[in-house]
C-alpha cells in the first residue's frame, strides 16, 4: 500500500541531468541525456546497438564517470552514493558476468555477502531465485557448465540476490533461446506485478519493451529521441497496421515506394532493410489494390506480412532506420 | 554474515583449486626448474672436462741409498704425473693445475675456481723411499725363500748349498753371508686432498687423484721389483708390503656438504614464489576482463576486501609452493642444515615473500586489461627479477647493492641462511625486518595502483 502510494506520488528514483560521455577514442556515446525514472515503474530504454544505452546505464550505476552532467539516485549523486543507495541498486550487465568456477549457489552467496545479506536470508533467497528462474537443478553445478541461457538467467538472479529496490537489466534477453527468453520475461513481469521494483530495462527488442515497460525512452546516437508510454508513442506515429512487402527484384523498391505513397488510404511508406514498410488503417482491406498497383509497375511480390503498429515503427518514423540495422 | 574479504578469499581459493591448469602451471613450472638445476648442479652433471686443482708440493725430497744417491723429489714427480694425465681415448687432460700459494689456493677453493687442493707432505719422498725399501725386502725375502727351499730340496741340505744370488751379497746359513737388505723406516706420509665434500667437482677430482696416487705407488713398486730381478716368477707370492703413503680427505671449514645446488635451491624457491605474482595478476585481470570486477565495484565491497581477500589464498599457495619446492630440493640432494625450526622460519619467510609477490601481482594487474596481458607482463617482470636477485646465479657486488631493496632478495638471503647454513631466527631477523618493510611499501603501492586504475569509475 505504501509502495502504491509512493508510486502514485511519482517520486523520482533516478535522474540524469545533461549526461554526456565521450570516450578517449573521441566517440560521443551519450549526448546530453536528461531523463527521470519514477519509483516503481519499468522504464524501457530502447535503441539500436551502439545507441548509447549501455553507456548510459553504466553511468547511472556509477561504473562510468560522465564527461559532463550527473546522475542522481533518490537525490544523491551516484559518485558519492551512500551505502543505502548502493544497496538499493541491482545490476544485471549486458554480458554474462558470473564466476565460472563457482557453482550457481556459490555465485549468488558471494554477491549476497558483498551486499551484507545475512547468510540464512541469503540462502533462502538464493533458493527462491534459482527456483523462479528454473535453475534449481543446477544449484550445485559450476557456472562454466551451464548453457548460455542458464548463465543469463543466473546473471539476472545475481542482480536480485540482495533484494534491491532498483534493478537495472541491460539486455537481459540478448542471445536467449525462446524458452529462456520466456522465463526471463515472465520473471520481469512477475517482479513488476508483485514487488513493484523500479526496473530499468535496456533492449533493442521492441516486443519486450512494449510488453513490459510503463514508459519507454528511445535513444539513438546517444541522444534521447522520445520518452513516453508505449501506447502514446505508437499513437504519436499514427494508428494503423503495418504491412511489410518484399519484392522479387529489390531494384524495384524505390519505384514501388513512390507508387504506394501516392495511393489513397496509405499513411506512410518507408524502405527498411530491403523491404517496403507500409502503414495504413485496415491494411488487410487494401491488400488487393496494393497488389494490383505493384503488378502494374512490374514489381513482383515475394512475401507480405501484416502486423500491428509497434515501437519499432516509432523508431523507424523517428530515424528512418530499423532498430536492428 | 561473512566478512567480505573472507568471502573473496574463499572464492579465490575455490577458483584456484578448481582451475587445475593454472594451479599445475603455478606449482610445476618452478618444480621443473628445481629438477633441472638439481640434476645439473646437485646430483650429477660430470663430463670429460679438466678439473681445476692446485697441488701444493711441500715434499723435501730424498737421497736414495741405491744407484747415484742423488736427491730425488717424488712430490714433483707425482705432480708431473697429474699434469700429464689424460682421459681415456682422449686428448683432454684430466687436471688443470694452478700455481698458487697455500693462501691463494684456499681463496680459489672458496670461490669454486678449483675443485680441490692436493697437499703433498714434506716427507712424501721419504715415505716413497720406505715404500721402495719395503718392496725390496718383501720381494727379496719371498724370492730367497722360494729359491732356497727349491735349492735345498735338490742339494739335500744347507751345508752343501751355494746360493746363486751373488748380486744381493748374502750367503745362506752354514758359514754363508746374509743379504744386505735396506732398512725400512717406520714413516707415514699423508697426502691431503682438501675441498667441499658435497661439491660434485671435488668428488670427481678427489676420486681420480686417489686412484692416480694408488697407481703411482703401484708403478714404483713394480719398477722396483723389476730392478731386483729381470723377471719375478709368477708363482712367487709377494707378501704384505708396508704402505707408508696414505691419503686423507679434508673438508674446508664452513663449506662442508655445500654444493652449487644448495645455493640455488633457495633461489628457485623464491623464483617459484615470484611466479605466484603472475597468478595473482592473472586472477585479478580475469576479474577485470570478465567484468566480475564491475559487479563487485557496484556492491558494498571495499578495495581492502578485494585486495586482502585476494592476498590470503595466494599467500597460502606461496607457503604450499615453498614446502613443495623444498621437498623437491631435498629429493634432488639439497643439504638441509637445521631442524624443524629452520623450516618454520623458512615458512615465515615464504609467507612474507608470498605477500610481496601478491603485491607485485597487484601492480601488474593494475596495468593489465586481460588475463593474457597480465601473464605476459607478469613474466616480463618476475623472470628478470629472479635473475636480478641472484636466484639462479650469484650476483656481482654492485648488483647486490641495488637489489637489497627488493623483498625477494632479502627472502633469498634469509632462506639460504636458514636452510643452507642453519642460521637462527635472530640471525635472519634483519632480513625479515627489511622484507616486512619493503613488502609493506610494495603492498601499499599495489593497492593504490589497483584501486585507482581498476576500482574507480572509468
Amino acid at each position: 500500500m505504501l509502495r502504491d502510494a509512493r508510486l502514485k506520488s511519482e517520486s523520482v528514483t533516478i535522474e540524469t541531468r545533461d549526461l554526456s560521455k565521450r570516450y578517449p577514442s573521441g566517440v560521443l556515446a551519450v549526448d546530453g541525456l536528461s531523463l527521470r525514472v519514477w519509483k516503481g515503474e519499468v522504464f524501457g530504454f530502447l535503441g539500436p546497438n551502439g545507441a548509447g544505452k549501455t553507456t548510459s546505464i553504466k553511468m547511472m550505476v556509477g561504473l562510468l564517470k560522465p564527461t559532463s552532467g550527473h546522475v542522481l539516485i533518490e537525490g544523491e549523486r551516484i559518485e558519492a552514493a551512500s551505502k543505502r543507495i548502493k544497496r538499493s541498486i541491482g545490476v544485471c550487465p549486458q554480458d554474462i558476468v558470473v564466476w565460472t568456477r563457482l557453482t550457481c549457489m556459490e555465485n549468488l552467496l558471494v554477491m549476497a555477502d558483498m551486499y551484507e545479506v545475512p547468510r540464512n536470508v541469503a540462502v533462502k533467497r538464493a533458493e527462491k531465485l534459482l527456483d523462479d528462474l528454473k535453475l534449481t537443478d543446477k544449484r550445485n553445478a559450476l557456472a562454466a557448465s551451464l548453457s548460455g541461457g542458464m548463465k543469463r538467467r543466473l546473471n539476472v538472479a545475481m542482480a536480485l540476490i540482495h533484494d534491491p529496490e532498483i534493478v537495472v537489466l541491460d539486455e537481459p534477453t540478448a542471445g536467449l533461446d525462446p524458452q529462456s527468453r520466456l522465463v526471463v520475461t515472465e520473471y520481469i513481469r512477475e517482479l513488476k506485478k508483485t514487488k513493484r521494483l523500479t526496473v530499468i530495462l535496456t533492449t533493442h527488442e521492441m516486443e519486450i519493451a512494449d510488453q513490459l515497460s510503463d514508459r519507454v525512452a528511445i535513444i539513438d546516437h546517444g541522444k534521447l529521441l522520445v520518452l513516453d508510454t508505449p501506447e502514446n508513442l505508437k499513437d504519436r506515429v499514427g494508428k494503423g497496421d503495418i504491412m511489410e512487402i518484399a519484392l522479387y527484384d529489390e531494384t524495384r523498391n524505390k519505384r514501388a515506394t513512390e507508387a504506394l505513397e501516392s495511393m489513397e488510404g496509405i499513411q506512410e511508406v518507408n524502405e527498411i532493410g530491403g523491404r517496403i514498410v507500409v502503414r495504413a488503417l485496415d491494411a488487410a482491406s487494401k491488400l488487393p489494390r496494393i497488389f494490383t498497383l505493384l503488378e502494374s509497375i512490374e514489381a513482383g511480390v515475394l512475401d507480405v506480412s501484416l502486423r500491428r503498429n509497434s515501437l519499432e515503427d516509432v523508431f523507424i518514423t523517428l530515424t528512418g532506420r530499423g532498430l536492428r540495422e | 554474515m561473512a566478512l567480505k574479504f573472507v568471502t573473496i578469499a574463499v572464492k579465490g581459493l575455490k577458483e584456484m583449486v578448481r582451475d587445475k591448469g593454472l594451479l599445475a602451471m603455478t606449482l610445476l613450472f618452478p618444480m621443473v626448474f628445481m629438477l633441472v638445476f638439481g640434476f645439473a648442479f646437485g646430483a650429477g652433471g660430470g663430463q670429460n672436462s679438466p678439473q681445476d686443482i692446485v697441488v701444493l708440493n711441500n715434499d723435501l725430497g730424498t737421497s736414495m741409498n741405491y744407484g747415484d744417491s742423488e736427491l730425488f723429489n717424488f712430490g714433483e714427480n707425482f705432480t708431473q704425473v697429474l699434469r700429464d694425465l689424460k682421459y681415456e681415448n682422449s686428448t683432454v687432460p684430466m687436471f688443470n693445475l694452478h700455481n698458487a700459494t697455500g693462501e691463494e689456493a684456499l681463496n680459489l677453493l672458496m670461490k669454486r675456481r678449483v675443485a680441490c687442493i692436493v697437499a703433498i707432505p714434506e716427507n712424501f719422498s721419504e715415505a716413497m723411499e720406505a715404500t721402495i725399501n719395503s718392496t725390496i725386502r718383501t720381494t727379496v725375502t719371498s724370492l730367497v725363500g722360494e729359491v732356497a727351499i727349491s735349492f735345498l730340496q735338490s742339494a739335500g741340505g744347507f751345508d752343501n748349498a751355494t746360493f746363486p744370488g751373488g748380486s744381493m751379497n748374502f750367503t745362506l746359513p752354514g758359514n754363508e753371508t746374509l743379504p744386505a737388505l735396506p732398512e725400512v723406516r717406520s714413516i707415514t706420509a699423508t697426502v691431503v686432498i682438501e675441498g667441499d665434500m658435497g661439491y660434485i667437482n671435488f668428488g670427481i677430482a678427489q676420486s681420480i687423484i686417489r686412484g692416480v696416487l694408488s697407481s703411482y705407488i703401484e708403478a714404483i713398486q713394480s719398477e722396483t721389483r723389476k730392478q731386483i730381478l729381470q723377471e719375478v716368477p709368477e708363482e712367487i707370492n709377494v707378501g704384505e708390503e708396508l704402505k707408508p703413503v696414505s691419503v686423507e680427505t679434508k673438508s674446508v671449514s664452513g663449506t662442508r656438504e655445500f654444493t652449487a645446488f644448495d645455493y640455488q635451491a633457495p633461489g628457485i624457491i623464491v623464483f617459484g614464489l615470484l611466479m605466484g605474482s603472475i597468478g595473482v595478476a592473472g586472477a585479478l585481470a580475469r576479474e577485470t576482463e570478465s567484468q566480475t570486477l564491475s559487479r563487485l565495484k557496484v556492491s558494498l565491497m571495499k578495495s581492502f576486501d578485494l585486495l586482502f581477500g585476494t592476498l590470503l589464498p595466494w599467500a597460502l599457495l606461496a607457503v604450499a609452493q615453498l614446502l613443495i619446492l623444498f621437498g623437491v630440493a631435498l629429493a634432488m640432494g639439497f643439504h638441509w642444515v637445521g631442524g624443524t625450526s629452520s623450516l618454520l622460519i623458512a615458512v615465515l619467510i615464504g609467507c612474507i615473500a608470498g605477500v610481496s609477490c601478491v603485491s607485485l601481482g597487484l601492480l601488474v594487474a593494475a596495468f593489465s586489461k586481460s588475463e593474457g596481458h597480465a601473464g605476459t607482463l607478469g613474466m616480463l617482470v618476475s623472470v628478470p627479477l629472479s635473475f636480478l636477485i641472484g636466484a639462479f646465479f650469484p650476483l656481482p657486488a654492485q648488483a647486490e647493492v641495488v637489489t637489497v631493496f627488493l623483498p625477494w632478495r632479502q627472502a633469498f638471503t634469509a632462506l639460504i641462511s636458514v636452510l643452507t647454513y642453519g642460521a637462527s631466527l635472530q640471525d635472519v631477523m634483519p632480513n625479515i625486518t627489511a622484507m616486512v618493510l619493503e613488502t609493506a611499501v610494495l603492498f601499499t603501492l599495489g593497492v593504490i595502483a589497483f584501486a585507482r586504475i581498476r576500482l574507480k569509475a572509468e
